[in-house]
């Protein structure tokens, strides 16, 4: 019950912040996809995070994808740095995917850097807004 | 006439700023949900969908159907679509033809959000990252950290300008009622609201009424903006947000970087 409230807020989380700056990509929140790819550029400004890396496919063959996350002054105030990503990285990203199928985007959330770490990277974590939704029907 | 002493005009020199600048109570730093998520304060509905403020009647549903027990088997995605559909249907329903031709235009082709282009006076006012408000005397600044952009609120009982020319924040005028700080801004540029208010937007002729009052202890500020616009709204349009006191809070620099067009 608690995977399916926090899945659910996690749309309701992420949809308004991918439109904090940006409504051009939606994400199909309700699907979660892990990818590990090659950086091949890395933005920590307004709009979004954004990771822009290559996947090499089942078929191995290599797709162009971009990741995008939270903010930026949100994220340095999560102990992000700027510093984390870099071209040429080999990283592990866990997100939403578009709902345009057609699109390689993907909506992360969190994210295995290269050097192991792992580092959230949305503005808002849906776990707080599912605890929130049990507690306002407990009506303690 | 008599001349004062040098050493008391020095005294009163001195103290001219401090008594130019009267404390208004709004002075300070304050953070809203997305920067300070954890805090008790914050209700489900503040940390989903009024971070960067809200439009008030649907806000307020969401909390009576949230506060309604005969909803607690509707799972948040029900929820969420009414909440969604009330908005919308709100904002359709104080629309003129010309508001609706607004909404009806709003595409993620022409948010110019994603093209580094800085927010209007709605969207700065009620915008998600935190926000200094500081005296200088005869006006207060707020400096919003959203953007790096600062906003000037006179306060010194001064009238509008003739002949104002619409500018992105527009001319704002404040003054002081029962302890609530009140803001009227016109001359505002024409801009869109937020993209999660529903769409839409509004023309140069809007007035932005804010009435911010503080209330707990430690405290929270909280706004009412209410829009009214001949051009593209029947009735005035209101919209709600809270910030939490920060005092330790530090605005960081922002930057924007430019979304190319391959995604």
């Amino acid at each position: 019950m608690k995977k399916t409230i926090t899945m659910l807020l996690a749309a309701a989380v992420s949809s308004v912040a991918s439109a904090h700056h940006s409504a051009a990509v939606f994400y199909k929140m309700d699907e979660e996809i892990t990818l590990t790819g090659k950086v091949t550029e890395f933005r920590m400004g307004n709009p979004h995070l954004r990771i822009y890396f290559d996947r090499v496919n089942e078929d191995g063959e290599t797709e162009k994808w971009m990741a995008e996350g939270g903010s930026r002054t949100v994220l340095l105030r999560h102990n992000w740095t700027g510093n984390e990503i870099k071209e040429g990285d080999v990283i592990t990203m866990t997100g939403n995917p578009s709902r345009d199928e057609d699109s390689n985007i993907v909506h992360v959330k969190d994210i295995i850097l290269a050097d192991g770490r792992e580092m959230f990277a949305e503005d808002l974590n849906p776990d707080n807004a599912a605890r929130l939704l049990e507690e306002r029907r407990r009506r303690d | 006439m008599k001349l004062m002493k040098p050493r008391l005009a020095i005294v009163v020199a001195a103290m001219l700023p401090c008594l130019a600048a009267a404390q208004t109570g709004f002075e300070g730093v304050w953070s809203g949900a997305m920067t300070t998520p954890n805090d008790e304060h914050w209700k489900v509905e503040d940390i989903t969908h009024c971070w960067a403020g809200c439009p008030l009647v649907p806000y307020q549903q969401l909390g009576a159907m949230l506060d309604d027990p005969a909803n607690d088997e509707l799972t948040w995605e029900e929820l969420e679509g009414r909440y969604y559909g009330s908005m919308a249907q709100h904002l359709r329903s104080i629309s003129t033809e010309a508001g609706l031709e607004i909404l009806n235009g709003s595409t993620d082709a022409n948010n110019p959000s994603i093209h580094c282009h800085d927010y209007g006076y709605m969207r700065q006012s009620l915008n998600p990252l935190p926000m200094a408000i500081i005296n200088n005397g005869d006006h207060l600044t707020f400096k919003y950290e959203e953007w790096n952009q600062e906003r000037t609120v006179y306060i010194d009982g001064r009238d509008f300008p003739a002949n104002m020319q619409p500018s992105q924040f527009g001319y704002s005028i404040g003054h002081m009622d029962n302890g609530d700080l009140v803001i009227e801004t016109r001359g505002i540029a024409a801009d869109i609201y937020n993209p999660f208010s529903g769409g839409g937007g509004y023309s140069d002729q809007v007035v932005g009424m804010e009435h911010y009052s503080l209330s707990g202890n430690p405290p929270v500020l909280s706004v009412v903006m209410t829009l009214t616009d001949p051009v593209t709204l029947k009735e005035p349009y209101r919209f709600h947000k809270e910030w939490l006191s920060t005092p330790d809070l530090v605005l960081l620099e922002d930057s924007c970087v430019d979304v190319p067009g391959e995604f």
